[in-house]
């Protein structure tokens, strides 16, 4: 049943007490009403018995009092018949509002007093007239008024008594009957609505009390949980949402954790993807190229005015070209080029391009660093100390002419397909020219790398060249570091502590590498072809 | 001489069962005091007497109510009841019975008679009755009592028509 019906029935069953109780008060008012007029029909027979009684009493005693007068004249009748007559007619009144109880003592009455004031009558008639007669009616009338007087009329007052004080009981009985009646069912209405109260009120707290809780636990995501209010009410069906809420939110919960389950799968697999685009994107650009790239989808032209561009040629390639097949030729050049490759990221270098067997790469940029002349030299010595290591198939020996220069360039990113990260100027030009006017197994330097690093090696001056442009240009041949800095040094240490402390005095920073060949020079030095 | 025809009268009229029998010539000048004949007395005390006529004594069985006859004002039976026995005058007599009457008393008053005649024929006729008269009027049909055991016109009866000191 619901908590509406179920108010609404209690309320119902209160509204019915308290309308037995009206009914109750209205039978009790129609009671007392009865009563009311009982007692007041008691009353006024009892006034009109008090009156006959006065009336006949006087009558009697002016009869007694006529009597005694000495000579008495005939009588006025007319008063005394007034009066005899208006006792009569309260009598009959009398007989009119007895009851069926009453009734054969006021006829009784009645009767008794017709002979009575037949008697008066008797008496006034003859009084002054004839004695004999008048003392006749006179003894006639005073037995008859003394019984009236004496007992009808006192048994009669008796009964009115008797009937008044019934009505008296009646009425008390009755105001009692409904006073215990409706004070039981007050109480009984009282208890009633108290016990309805009291239970629907356990009732509504314990189950909002279970919502509340079952809220809290659902709420709190622990969605296991389930509301146990059986009923078929409003809090029932409520209850009921609350647990398909839990159950909806459940079910969501365990299609959300697959559906996360299958979103980290895939993000994982994106990252695996993003970190080999990132890494194939790494290979052709810069690190911080790439991630502007990746950022704002474009890469702006930026001025660097101090890089050291670095150029390498093999010499021996086109020989070898002739005499390898080409898949033979490529994996020669990728044996090379990886060993490039590592050198270069050991220095610090960025690798710019390869273009058949020339490498090219440049230091100081895409991040600048002051260090860049003096690791782009130290790399140069590896790079030459890697091909000399290598043998080509067929026994040639390939040997790499490297040139380096110092200067401004323009960065950037060109295309949009294949695209890769380029510089462009003459300190650009100027390096080619370095590695094309250079010999085997030497780094040829153009002046400015020369001022930049001739504290850290020793040079062997080859004079001018001429550019395309025609400018003269100091060129030198970087033979070795200073003996100075690698004087006595151990050769089993791979770091001469005095160029590293020079490297740290000048740049402020910490020695990337040394080729450790370079301590040694006298045993194995690089332009030695 | 009077006195004794009465008597012989009275004998010879109710014979020797009625009370009026012992009524003796010599009484003529008494005051007789008669009943109805069913009344249950024959005798009294004066002061029985006293208490019926004056109404302080109601009844003479339960059943029985005193009837009480008296004289009209200005007769000489009259006089002498309210001198011997009332002792009190005309008016102290009205007063007395009107009081008795409005203190509910007594519900009956004393029926005057205005002849000895009149108050033989009622005495005669009411039951109950009791009323006084000259002992001469006396005739058959009413009871005469004894008063302190006498009767009318005996020595040492006490109810005189002519007031004895």
């Amino acid at each position: 049943m619901t908590i509406r019906r179920r108010l609404t029935l209690g309320f119902l069953i209160i509204l019915s007490l308290f309308a037995a109780n009206e009914g109750i008060q209205l039978w009790s008012a129609r009671l007392r009403a009865r009563t009311m007029e009982a007692l007041g029909g008691a009353l006024k027979r009892q006034v009109l018995m008090a009156s006959v009684r006065q009336q006949i009493g006087n009558l009697q005693n002016l009869m007694s009092q006529m009597s005694q007068l000495e000579d008495p004249a005939p009588l006025e009748h007319g008063a005394f018949n007034k009066d005899i007559g208006h006792a009569a007619t309260e009598i009959h009144e009398l007989v009119g509002l007895s009851d069926e109880r009453e009734h054969s003592a006021f006829s009784e009455l009645e009767q008794t007093y017709v002979k009575l004031s037949a008697a008066w009558r008797g008496f006034f008639d003859n009084l002054g007239v004839d004695d004999a007669k008048y003392v006749a009616a006179q003894l006639e009338a005073e037995p008859i008024g003394k019984r009236v007087l004496d007992q009808i009329l006192p048994k009669m007052q008796s009964q009115q008594d008797e009937s008044v004080k019934q009505a008296r009981q009646s009425f008390d009985d009755v105001t009692r009957r409904t006073d215990q009646v409706s004070i039981g069912i007050f109480i009984v209405s009282m208890l009633f609505s108290v016990a309805v109260a009291f239970f629907l009120g356990r009732y509504l707290t314990n189950s909002l009390s279970e919502l509340q809780t079952g809220a809290s636990l659902i709420g709190a995501m622990n969605l296991e949980h389930r509301i146990n209010i059986q009923s078929s009410d409003e809090i029932g069906t409520v209850a009921a949402a609350f647990n398909n809420m839990a159950t909806n939110l459940s079910r969501a919960q365990e299609e959300l954790t697959h559906a996360n389950s299958q979103l980290t799968a895939r993000n994982v697999e994106i990252e695996k993807e993003k970190q080999v685009s990132q890494s194939l994107l790494l290979n052709i650009l810069p690190q911080q190229v790439a991630e502007e790239l990746a950022t704002g989808g474009r890469f702006a032209p930026r001025y660097y005015e101090d890089v050291t561009v670095l150029f390498t040629d093999f010499v021996g390639f086109t020989l070898s070209t002739e005499k390898l097949a080409a898949d033979e030729l490529v994996t020669v050049l990728h044996d090379y080029f990886t060993a490039f490759d590592r050198v270069v990221a050991r220095y610090g270098l960025e690798k710019m391009k390869t273009i058949g067997d020339a490498y090219f790469c440049a230091g100081g940029l895409p991040v600048r660093s002051p260090t860049h002349p003096v690791d782009a030299t130290l790399a140069a010595f590896a790079l030459i100390q890697e091909v000399r290591h290598r043998v080509v198939p067929g026994g040639v020996q390939w040997q790499v002419r490297i040139g380096l220069n110092t200067g401004p360039v323009v960065a950037g990113v060109v295309g949009i397909r294949k695209f890769a990260f380029d510089v462009w100027g003459d300190t650009v030009n100027i390096g080619s020219r370095m590695e094309s006017g250079g010999a085997p197994n030497r780094i040829n330097v153009s002046e400015p790398v020369y001022r930049r690093i001739k504290d850290f090696f020793t040079f062997e001056s080859r004079g001018k060249i001429l550019t395309k442009e025609k400018k003269e240009i100091e060129t030198y041949f970087v033979t070795g570091i200073q003996p100075a800095l690698i004087a006595g040094v151990d050769p089993a240490i791979a770091v001469p502590p005095l160029f590293a402390q020079r490297y740290r005095t000048y740049f402020g920073k910490e020695l990337p590498a040394f080729p450790a060949f370079l301590i040694n020079q006298e045993a194995d030095t690089p332009h030695i072809v | 001489m009077r006195r004794f025809r009465s008597s012989i009268l009275l004998a010879l009229l109710c014979g020797s069962a009625l009370s009026t029998s012992s009524v003796s010539a010599q009484g003529a000048g008494d005051l007789a005091i008669v009943t109805h004949p069913g009344t249950p007395v024959t005798q009294l005390t004066f002061t029985e007497l006293r208490q019926v006529l004056k109404g302080d004594k109601q009844y003479w069985s339960p059943d029985l109510p005193v009837v009480l006859f008296v004289r009209a004002p200005t007769s000489a039976e009259r006089s002498a009841v309210l001198d011997v026995i009332y002792q009190m005058s005309e008016p102290q007599f009205k007063q007395y019975w009107i009081a008795k009457q409005f203190r509910a008393e007594s519900a009956t008053s004393p029926k005057n008679m205005r002849s000895n005649e009149l108050t033989q024929q009622f005495v005669a006729s009411t039951a109950g009755a009791i009323g006084f008269m000259a002992a001469a009027d006396v005739k058959s049909g009413v009871k005469v009592l004894k008063i302190d055991g006498h009767l009318p016109g005996e020595a040492g009866y006490k109810l005189h028509l002519t007031k004895t000191k």
